[in-house]
């Protein structure tokens, strides 16, 4: 690999290799360390990549094994993991970041959702990758993939939908009492 | 890897009683991550533990500069297929913060990660001795290196040379003398941004916006990037033929593209 092909896939990258890091646990201060090792694999082993899989799906393996490891140390280290791996892929990660309502409320739902389903979710609907390389980085059959999504779509749309019914019962509530 | 088989993503397909804002917190989560700084902090980081790994033997067969690192990575970051519309936010700013005449500074860091035959050139011959002393880790962060970035293989090397000597002097060309229609590299981007936002919800259109790219910037620095666009909206108006000889062009054309593994798919006639 060259230097400016490493640095187009670093670009490229990057924004997905951290989004996976946090969502797998890496707590925030630790997520640089986590991006410099994950990409630090991906130039030793590129030889190594083949084509068998996307290269996504291949860098997703990498941080989620980057990510196992960091907890390990963490855990070794008997450091207290603010984010633990069960709650991590949830909410909390991103809840300082998320000023609008909106996406408080997508980060909600995904906190809702179990997390076979939720990690299928997140990488076909907000990362964009195909069923294929969805199902080839979880290690599931593409069937299994979809059945997840399916299932997740409609829990994900579900909440959304209450939330919004719930908030204008609160309005009509509030003019109510104001009135 | 079927697509064909995929579903609508959710967001293409939003739910009347979905609250304000919902949808675009859908299609907004990519682009959250890691700021500017952050990215070149950490490449910077990465670019010295490979500098270190390839003097004691590793692979690494580059001149290492680490010249306008933020820069180079903040821009192919705007191409970073799939998370346009993030970066063009760190570009506005970039060009908020610059005053207009260093654009043409800065163009020759975007066409340092889109050229990649020109350095592929150089790394293939390279001896591990010349390797080894071609490998520079220490980071200097000017934004004059990149033209030495090209200058320094050339003498380093000998086979190919003349092949080589003729697309460094092609790309210094492009580079030194923009022609006149390429002298914002944001309209540039702008027009593929949009290109690529529409995408999934319009390929039609986004198909056209790409050929009014092509008409209007022949020789932008972001080719491959156009043709993959253009590539995919082929793909989603169901003209799979188009799409798989246009793949197949560009695979001819850009053997050691970082978009290989995106446009093989199509190429096959998928």
């Amino acid at each position: 690999m060259t230097s400016s092909e490493f640095r187009q896939l670093f670009a490229e990258q990057v924004g997905f290799v951290w989004r996976v890091l946090d969502r797998h646990g890496v707590p925030e201060r630790e997520l640089e360390d986590g991006c410099q090792e994950v990409f630090f694999v991906v130039f030793r082993r590129f030889a190594e990549f083949e084509g068998r899989s996307s290269l996504k799906t291949w860098i997703y393996g990498i941080a989620v094994r980057v990510a196992i490891g960091m907890r390990r140390k963490a855990f070794r280290r008997r450091e207290l993991l603010i984010d633990a791996p069960e709650q991590a892929t949830g909410a909390e990660p991103f809840d300082a970041a998320a000023t609008n309502e909106a996406r408080a409320l997508l980060m909600a739902a995904l906190a809702e959702l179990p997390r076979a389903k939720r990690e299928v979710f997140v990488l076909y609907e907000l990362e964009e990758m195909t069923v294929a390389e969805v199902a080839a980085a979880l290690n599931v059959p593409e069937n299994t993939a979809l059945y997840r999504l399916y299932g997740a779509r409609e829990a994900v749309s579900a909440f959304a939908r209450r939330s919004a019914l719930r908030k204008t019962a609160k309005l009509h509530a509030t003019q109510r009492t104001g009135s | 890897m079927n697509e064909r088989r995929d579903p609508p993503r959710l967001r293409d397909e939003p739910h009347a009683e979905w609250p304000a804002g919902f949808r675009e917190a859908l299609a907004g989560y990519a682009s959250s991550g890691p700021t500017a700084e952050v990215c070149g902090k950490v490449v910077e980081r990465v670019e010295a533990r490979i500098g270190s790994h390839a003097a004691a033997g590793g692979s690494w067969k580059l001149p290492w500069r680490a010249g306008g690192i933020i820069v180079a990575v903040g821009i192919a970051g705007l191409f970073a297929y799939g998370r346009l519309n993030s970066r063009d936010l760190q570009l506005q700013r970039r060009g908020d913060s610059a005053p207009s005449a260093s654009s043409a500074a800065r163009t020759p860091h975007v066409s340092v990660g889109s050229t990649p035959p020109v350095i592929e050139d150089v790394a293939e011959p390279a001896s591990a001795s010349a390797t080894a002393g071609a490998v520079e880790p220490a980071p200097s962060a000017t934004s004059e290196s990149s033209a030495s970035v090209r200058a320094t293989p050339r003498r380093r090397i000998e086979p190919k040379a003349r092949e080589r000597a003729q697309a460094v002097a092609e790309v210094e060309a492009q580079t030194a003398a923009p022609a006149p229609a390429a002298a914002d590299p944001r309209a540039e981007l702008a027009l593929l941004i949009r290109a690529r936002s529409i995408l999934s919800s319009a390929p039609a259109q986004a198909l056209a916006l790409v050929e009014e790219h092509a008409a209007r910037f022949p020789r932008s620095t972001f080719e491959e990037e156009r043709e993959v666009l253009a590539i995919d909206a082929e793909r989603r108006l169901g003209r799979a033929q188009s799409a798989a000889e246009r793949a197949r062009q560009f695979l001819k054309a850009h053997p050691s593209s970082i978009h290989r593994s995106k446009v093989e798919p199509s190429a096959r006639g998928r």
